[in-house]
């Protein structure tokens, strides 16, 4: 994740330069990837550009203790009946085929 | 904004398929009208608000249009704000023409749907690559997220929200034109329909059409409609981002600053309204905007719903054409449903589905997933 060094701001999506106080190039954190479920939503009907995930999955909302909370989006890997709000969960990376590139994506399932 | 009004309208039918004809051919057809509504001749126009749309995406478009119109402009511009695009080209047009850059102003937004792939490359890139490789598909898979976590914060249930979807098609069987105006709906039925993005069903989620609307602003002095114009009392516009994963809380919106801003400026709250038109791309944006706008306490919007009749001869008239839930969503003229609407039954014009003693409304344009907000009361 991405923090200000000027202002201590965490960012997600990741930006060029802090939205709060302007510094420039926000420096890289290693964040542990663990949070809890602020809320999700499992996708029946497929929409353009997600085919390669193939219905039904389950897109989560995670928020990250360690990062102010600030949220991410992930790919659930787990069966969506264990899903509850607050849910301590961990994630790892992965990745998605969006039309023919392969870009990196979070998986996210429950702390054991 | 008290010296302009809105003088005239114009919608098309929603088509599923508009055959050979484009964008610019259907904004053409809704500019006629719009204008020949307002009892204005192509001299008269000299200035012009539009949406870009989806097909045909391109740059220079008002000068497209006003080059096919041969229209000579004092004011033009794009007003690209999503589904709030169409409220937000009121009150900047009242706004220009306040500063005296124009005297009547042609408001309008048309699409032709040809698929969801052209959308999704217009897309800013950070959905691009931020959000597309976890699955969320936009914008479905956050308005999803949003219904959960209201279910989950205030016990909303999904047979509120259904209702909605309910009084809507109500709504559009009173009206011509609507894509979905032939056949009833039920609550079971919409919680029987096929599941798109749990917890959101088929007949929550609009269907894409082509069509087209607009309106008419002018200077109040200068109208010369046969039909009563419609006055500005108050405008308001919020917003300050694009990804949900940023929103302190998901279940608010920037509404309810727009909204605190347009009714302080017209001097009226809520209650006040005699109808309510509000964008409803699915059915937990109205639950919401009904509660950011202040008819109901944040959180008491299921209640809200499931108390209240929605329908046009209701006790809280709603999304009287049927919104574009039943009436169908144009691309970004689905924003301008609600502003024809609400000027229509002011106007008194809404024929069957007419509001008795219709003299306040709101009229309420949200783009993006709850981000970009505009809020416009107008009276008669």
């Amino acid at each position: 994740m991405q923090r200000c060094q000027g202002c201590s701001h965490w960012h997600w999506p990741a930006v060029s330069r802090c939205s709060e106080c302007g510094a420039w190039d926000p420096p890289w954190q290693d964040v542990p990837i663990e949070g809890a479920v602020f809320s999700w939503a499992t996708t029946w009907h497929p929409f353009g550009g997600t085919e390669a995930i193939g219905v039904p999955y389950t897109t989560v909302l995670v928020a990250l203790p360690h990062a102010d909370n600030r949220r991410l989006l992930g790919l659930w890997e787990g069966e969506e009946g264990e899903l509850s709000m607050g849910a301590a969960v961990v994630g790892s990376v992965g990745a998605t085929m969006v039309g023919k590139t392969e870009v990196p994506s979070l998986r996210w399932r429950l702390a054991r | 904004m008290r010296s302009t009004v809105i003088s005239g309208l114009a919608e098309l039918s929603a088509m599923k398929s508009s055959g050979d004809v484009t964008a610019l051919g259907l904004y053409c057809q809704v500019a006629r009208e719009a204008a020949a509504d307002a009892g204005l001749e192509r001299g008269e126009i000299d200035g012009l608000l539009i949406h870009t749309p989806f097909d045909g995406f391109s740059l220079y478009w008002p000068t497209v249009l006003a080059d096919t119109l041969n229209l000579k402009l004092g004011f033009f511009d794009v007003v690209e704000l999503g589904g709030a695009s169409a409220a937000g080209m009121v009150w900047r047009a009242a706004a220009a023409i306040e500063a005296g850059l124009c005297n009547h102003v042609l408001c309008l937004t048309a699409d032709v749907f040809t698929g969801l792939g052209g959308v999704r490359d217009l897309m800013p890139g950070q959905r691009q690559e931020y959000e597309m490789p976890y699955g969320a598909s936009p914008p479905n898979g956050y308005y999803a997220m949003v219904a959960r976590r209201h279910m989950h914060q205030y016990g909303t249930r999904p047979e509120q929200l259904a209702k909605i979807a309910v009084d809507q098609r109500t709504n559009a069987m009173a009206t011509p034109g609507a894509l979905f105006g032939s056949k009833p709906l039920t609550i079971d039925d919409v919680l029987n329909s096929p599941m798109v993005c749990d917890p959101l069903h088929l007949f929550e989620v609009v269907s894409p059409c082509s069509g087209g609307a607009g309106v008419v602003v002018s200077r109040r002095s200068a109208a010369k409609s046969a039909h009563a114009p419609i006055s500005i009392l108050g405008a308001g516009e919020a917003g300050s981002h694009l990804n949900i994963a940023r929103r302190p809380d998901i279940t608010h919106s920037w509404a309810q600053d727009s909204a605190a801003k347009a009714f302080a400026m017209a001097g009226l709250k809520a209650a006040d309204m005699d109808v309510a038109q509000l964008y409803d791309c699915y059915t937990i944006a109205v639950l919401i905007l009904l509660e950011d706008l202040g008819f109901c306490a944040k959180g008491q919007g299921g209640a809200f719903v499931a108390g209240h009749d929605l329908t046009w001869s209701g006790d809280f008239p709603c999304n009287t054409s049927g919104g574009q839930l039943s009436y169908g969503q144009p691309g970004g003229a689905g924003g301008m449903i609600p502003v024809v609407e609400t000027v229509r039954q002011l106007m008194g014009r809404a024929g069957e589905r007419q509001v008795l003693n219709a003299s306040k409304g709101v009229a309420h344009g949200n783009g993006g997933v709850m981000a970009d907000e505009v809020t416009l009361v107008l009276a008669n």
